[in-house]
């Protein structure tokens, strides 16, 4: 009896490289001539996050990113009181953006603000005197905040997509 | 002059396919770059870059018949276009370029 590959693995990469069968086919015959469940399992999973970075096709992928950046940036900023998380999180999710521009990013954003808005929106008068100032400065700035971070990485994706920042073909005009 | 410069992976996988000849699908392919260069690789990444190639015309592919031991999915053989192979030899002769005249790689290995 020959072996069969792991059907949740089948599925997976169906949903994620049902385009293309040929993928899932070569991934069956090297399971059929002896590659273990754990290559098959390996490959899958590199497969899967593969083709979430390069071709956008798992918007699952993109709210996790949302939630562990969102969560993030909150944590960080609600503990160590200090701008440099939400920087960060705001800037490797504009380098998402630049890298996926499709419509699903507005999920990630909107996820992103969802998560740390409450924070912005804290009751400040319950507060002493230092995190009075900080969460009053914090909302004003956020406010701010949230068009930029809402409109930057929009100009950019726009930028990228056909302007001046678009990626260069393979073809490359050098000069000796 | 326009010419045509390929990554390392792509490169690798020309020459793989030049290599196998008129076998050349997914696991050929894979087999050949991990055997002669030694590099572990995913079948996904092998498709995606191949998909760059085949959209920039240097490679074109067609499907053959379903089989059994593949779950009835079909083979996937790809075809280096005279383009593609013009894009190898710049890109040989870019490499051998930057090669010559270094003093440190001379002599066997470093």
């Amino acid at each position: 009896m020959t072996p069969r590959p792991p059907r949740l693995a089948i599925a997976l990469l169906k949903r994620v490289a049902g385009q293309n069968g040929a993928l899932i086919g070569d991934l069956e015959e090297q399971f059929r001539d002896g590659r273990s469940r754990m290559w098959f399992w390996s490959q899958t999973i590199g497969i899967s996050i593969h083709r979430c970075v390069h071709e956008n096709s798992c918007a699952v992928c993109l709210v996790f990113a949302a939630f562990v950046i969102g969560t993030g940036s909150t944590v960080g900023w609600w503990g160590a009181r200090f701008a440099v998380p939400v920087l960060l999180g705001l800037s490797l999710t504009s380098w998402k953006m630049w890298k996926l521009h499709r419509t699903s990013l507005v999920i990630l954003y909107i996820t992103s603000i969802a998560l740390v808005a409450p924070h912005w929106m804290a009751d400040v008068s319950t507060m002493s005197g230092g995190d009075r100032l900080f969460w009053t400065l914090a909302r004003v700035l956020g406010g701010y905040g949230v068009v930029g971070v809402l409109l930057v990485p929009f100009l950019i994706t726009r930028l990228g997509r056909s302007g001046p920042l678009s990626e260069p073909p393979i073809e490359l005009s050098l000069t000796r | 002059m326009p010419r045509q410069h390929l990554t390392d992976f792509e490169l690798m996988i020309l020459l793989a396919i030049l290599r196998i000849g008129d076998d050349s699908y997914g696991v050929p392919i894979a087999r050949e770059i991990e055997q002669t260069a030694k590099r572990t690789v995913l079948l996904g990444a092998i498709y995606t870059c191949l998909d760059r190639l085949e959209q920039n015309g240097l490679v074109t592919s067609t499907y053959g018949d379903p089989t059994p031991e593949r779950g009835g999915r079909a083979k996937r053989f790809f075809k280096i276009t005279g383009k593609g192979l013009k894009a190898v030899k710049d890109t040989q002769r870019a490499f051998t370029a930057l090669w010559s005249g270094i003093p440190q790689l001379k002599g066997g290995t470093a």
